[in-house]
Order: structure tokens, then C-alpha cells, then sequence
């Protein structure tokens, strides 16, 4: 079943377009790990499923509410144009240039976008049901400061979801006990290590047991030593089957925790696989240059 | 001439609670309405947003005494209303005068929240509310007790100002007595009574903070 689908998703910052026609699904009990350089447009595709962007154009379905619809299909031409193959900004120059044979003009195929399209977003309940469905570990936590270990992971099972008091603490003891923190239950947030911070912000995501979870750069914001607990952390979700999306950095954990793995550049994907062949044997020289990069530092 | 402490304590004791009766009904007003003006102040429309500027600026950039006489003499020399009540009026100008600066304090405290607790609260689907009351209100609390402590200590000592409205507060009582015995006595005896109230806020605070001090 699927539980995720994005389809010729675009998304602009003012003229910066950020998502150039992202398109891909995630499966349930799929582990699909997003890898790309930075700036590539990785955790604006988080934050648009989240909806804490909203697409340009596109659709997204998740648990098979659809959180955002195409009405009007956008349309493109592809046209050719000419272009110096030297640029030159002075166009008179150029012509000069060009009747002496010194630069030559060729023809390349360019998309002309003819009409944008047009996306609709659901109503406020659909959207808010898609929301509970969702679950998101921020690179660094945002655990509240205010409320006790405990208390950051029962609170929105109780107030969100109408959880009792003692049924919400019970699932929250038991996934601290599966974090290996429960000891820590009623310290603050302050007084715990980034690594087990970010083991309480996972169990909190949990806590209302998400159809799928998306980690942004999970260990991103940890010292080294750190890091190593939050990937067997994400390892034995993915044992359990829990569907995931990580955004990460980690090449080795990519490659080994992941079902597949997605690698966009540019705002594109550029290409998507088992990770043995995007990790192992890349097919595109973006991809290939990308790994290069990694493997040398 | 002789000071007699047997006729100047009760009615400066009495003037006092004039003085507590501003301070704490100022407090009442500019409390709450403070917290709407920040959120006027913060939001996303300009219709909302612009006004509560000129508000915010006008409170802010004009003398509180100005503004005790324009509350006292604005309903007669305006609309030809007489008979409007000294410490009501008196009441009103503190009121919207602490509410531009309580509500600038509580836009720092509020703006000085990370995004990250607003987009954490949503990811786990509380709603607006929830997340102001839950999440972000007890942060800012916590963070704007110091300078709401500053602010309370000089409306303490603003309530002075209300004299020159004509309201009998500690400070009128004092200076009358003062030129009656011509004597300093009756200012030292204020003094004291100015600091003894604000020993105590000063004392409230440091309680609330050393309540707040079990997380960072
Ligand atoms: N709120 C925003 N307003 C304007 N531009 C933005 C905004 N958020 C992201 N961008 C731009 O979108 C592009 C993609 O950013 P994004 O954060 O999605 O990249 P990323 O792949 O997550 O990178 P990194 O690996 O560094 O986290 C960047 O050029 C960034 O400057
Ligand atoms: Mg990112």
C-alpha cells in the first residue's frame, strides 16, 4: 500500500524555483532514505509535505487523503531557440562576429511553460488528518524547554488526540524504555545530551503513532560520538517496519538502513534506486560527482 | 515646625492605598491588553498592524503627565462632558500607557520564541491556541519576568504622578504635609513607603524567577 505519493510537485521561492517537478511514493513499511547536495531542495520537500510550505503546483497524497490536487494541468512546449555558443552581451558585436564565421549560433531545445497549472489544497479537516498521520524529527529537536521528558511526549496524545493521562504516560514510558532513557523521564530537556534529546523528539513523533515518519538531517546537529545512537534508533524502526523518509548526510547509514535511495540535485531527482545501485553503481554523472565529493572527505 | 507623626502616618497610610488602588488596577488593564497589542503588533495585516503602531508610538513617545491631563481634560474641553471621575481618568491614561510597554515586552518575549517550537507544536497537530497557551505562553513568561519587573517598580514610583490630576495619592500627601510643617520629614517618610513597596515587588519577582529557574 502506498502511503505517500508526490507527483510533478513544484515549488518557488520567488524566482527561485526550488522543486523542479518532483514526483515519487513511498510504500508502507518502506525506508526511503533523500541524500543531494545542499541547497538541492531537500528539506523544502520535508516541509512542503508537511505543509509548512505550501507547493506551487503538484499533488500529495498521504494514507490516501489527498492533501493537495492538480485542477488544471499544467502545460509546456518545447521550443527552439537559438543561442550564441559563445555568450556575448553585446548583440551587434555578435552579429559582427558571427558574419566572420569567429562564433556559431546553434539551436537547443527550450521548455516554455504555456500555462503553470493549478493545484488546490483540501479542506482544514483533511489537512489536519493528514497532519496526525504525519510525524517529523527536526534536526535540532525543538523539544519544549518548559515541559519535563515525560511530559513532551505525553502532551499532544492527550491535548491532539484526547489520550487519558495514564494511557499517554504508558505509551510514553514504553517508548522511553525502547529509547533506553527511561531513567530520564523527569528531567528537563536542558539537563539531556543532544543525542538523547533528539531520542526524546523521536519518541514524542511516535507518541501518536504516525503512518510515516520524516527525519530532517537527524544527526546533523550532534557532536560525532552522537550520532551513532539516533541511526540505531532510526535502525530499529526500520526493523519494526516503520515506513520512513530520512533526510541525511550519512552515506554509510543511508546505504545501509534504506530501501531506496533518492538523490536530487537542483531541485530534481536526479536518481532514485536500491541503495547498493545509486550508492554503488550511480548511473548519472550528477550523482556520480555528488559520491566523489563525499568519498574524499 | 514640629512634625506630627500622629496626624501624617494615617493619612499617608490612607493616601498609600490610593497609590496601591493605581498600581494594581493598572496592572488589570495593561496586563491583558498588552498581551492583544503585542499580538495586534505581530499580526500578518497592515490594517491591524499600522494602528497599533501609531498607537504603540504615540503611548511611548508622550510624557505620561501629558497624557494624565489630556485623560482628565479631554472629556470636558473635547466633548463637554463634566464631572468625569479623577481616578478614572487617572486609571485609564496609566492603563493605556502600561499597555505599550507591556506589549512591547511581551512582542520581544514572543518573537524571541524559535520558529522551532511553533512548527514542532503543529507538526504534533496542536492547534493555534493550544500552542500559544501550552507551548509558547509559558516560554515568554519566563523570559520576559526581568524586565516586567523593571516595569512594575517604575509604576510604583509613576503613581506619583497622578497628583498633578489632582488625585490624593502618597506623594500629594506628602509634599502638602511637606510645605505645611516646612519640612523634608514628610518626603523621607514617602521615600520609605516607595521603598518598602517596592522591596516588595522586587521580592515577588525574584520568587518568580527563581520558580521558573527548573528549566532553560
Ligand atoms: N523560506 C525560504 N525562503 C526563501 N528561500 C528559501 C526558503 N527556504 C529555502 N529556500 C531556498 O531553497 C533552496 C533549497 O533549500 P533547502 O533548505 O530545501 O535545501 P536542502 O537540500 O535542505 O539543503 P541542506 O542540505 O543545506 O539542508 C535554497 O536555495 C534556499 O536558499
Ligand atoms: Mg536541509
Amino acid at each position: 500500500m502506498e502511503i505517500l505519493s508526490a507527483t510533478h510537485v513544484f515549488k518557488a521561492f520567488e524566482k527561485n524555483e526550488v522543486l523542479k517537478d518532483i514526483s515519487f511514493s513511498v510504500a508502507q513499511g518502506e525506508v526511503v532514505a533523500i541524500i543531494g547536495p545542499s541547497g538541492s531542495g531537500k528539506t523544502t520537500l520535508l516541509r512542503c509535505i508537511n505543509q509548512f510550505e505550501t507547493v506551487d503546483y503538484g499533488e500529495i497524497t498521504v494514507c490516501g487523503d489527498k492533501m493537495v490536487t492538480i485542477e488544471e494541468k499544467r502545460e509546456t512546449e518545447w521550443i527552439q531557440t537559438e543561442i550564441e555558443v559563445e555568450m556575448l552581451s553585446d548583440t551587434s558585436a555578435a552579429e559582427e562576429l558571427l558574419e566572420e564565421g569567429a562564433v556559431t549560433k546553434e539551436t537547443q531545445l527550450v521548455e516554455r511553460v504555456i500555462n503553470p497549472g493549478r493545484s488546490v489544497y483540501a479542506d482544514k479537516e483533511t489537512l489536519r488528518k493528514i497532519r496526525l498521520n504525519i510525524g517529523l524529527v527536526f534536526q535540532n529537536f525543538n523539544l519544549f524547554p518548559h515541559f519535563s521528558v515525560l511530559r513532551n511526549i505525553t502532551e499532544a496524545p492527550v491535548a491532539v488526540l484526547g489520550k487519558s493521562k495514564q494511557e499517554a504516560e504508558a505509551i510514553a514510558m514504553e517508548l522511553l524504555q525502547k529509547m533506553g532513557l527511561a531513567a530520564k523521564a523527569n528531567e528537563y530537556p536542558y539537563q539531556l545530551s543532544g543525542g538523547q534529546q533528539q531520542r526524546v523528539s523521536i519518541a514524542r513523533a511516535m507518541a501518536l503513532s504516525p503512518a510515516i515518519l520524516f527525519f530532517d538531517e537527524p544527526t546533523s546537529a550532534l557532536d560525532p560520538e552522537l550520532t551513532g545512537e539516533i541511526l540505531k534508533v532510526i535502525r530499529s524502526l526500520a526493523e519494526e517496519h516503520m515506513t520512513m523518509v530520512i533526510v541525511t548526510h550519512e552515506m554509510a547509514f543511508a546505504r545501509d538502513v534504506a530501501d531506496r535511495v533518492i538523490f536530487m540535485s537542483d531541485g530534481v531527482i536526479v536518481e532514485e534506486g536500491p541503495p547498493e545501485q545509486v550508492l554503488g553503481d550511480p548511473q548519472e554523472e550528477r550523482t556520480k560527482q555528488f559520491l566523489l565529493r563525499y568519498t574524499e572527505n | 515646625m514640629k512634625v506630627d507623626f500622629g496626624t501624617l502616618l494615617p493619612a499617608m497610610l490612607q493616601a498609600s492605598l490610593t497609590s496601591l488602588a493605581i498600581f494594581f488596577l493598572t496592572l488589570i488593564i495593561a496586563l491583558p491588553l498588552g498581551l492583544v497589542i503585542a499580538a495586534g503588533r505581530l499580526s500578518k495585516h497592515k490594517v491591524i498592524r499600522w494602528p497599533v503602531q501609531v498607537y504603540l508610538l504615540i503611548m511611548r513617545g508622550t510624557p505620561l503627565m501629558l497624557q494624565l491631563f489630556f485623560f482628565f481634560f479631554g472629556p470636558f474641553y473635547i466633548f463637554g462632558i463634566k464631572g468625569v471621575s479623577r481616578l478614572a481618568m487617572c486609571i485609564l491614561a496609566f492603563g493605556l500607557n502600561y499597555t505599550a510597554y507591556f506589549a512591547e515586552i511581551y512582542r520581544g518575549g514572543m518573537e524571541s520564541i524559535p520558529v522551532g517550537q511553533h512548527e514542532a507544536a503543529a507538526a504534533l497537530g496542536f492547534t493555534r491556541e493550544q500552542t500559544f497557551f501550552k507551548i509558547i505562553l509559558p516560554q515568554v513568561v519566563k523570559r520576559i519576568v526581568p524586565p516586567m519587573g523593571n516595569e512594575f517598580m517604575t509604576l510604583v514610583k509613576d503613581t506619583a504622578l497622578a497628583r498633578v490630576i489632582a488625585v490624593v495619592e502618597l506623594f500629594d500627601v506628602a509634599a502638602k504635609a511637606a510645605s505645611g510643617y516646612v519640612s523634608t520629614v514628610p518626603f523621607i517618610v514617602a521615600a520609605v513607603f516607595y521603598l518598602v513597596m517596592n522591596a516588595i515587588v522586587g521580592q515577588a519577582f525574584l520568587f518568580t524567577e527563581r520558580k521558573l529557574d527548573y528549566y532553560r
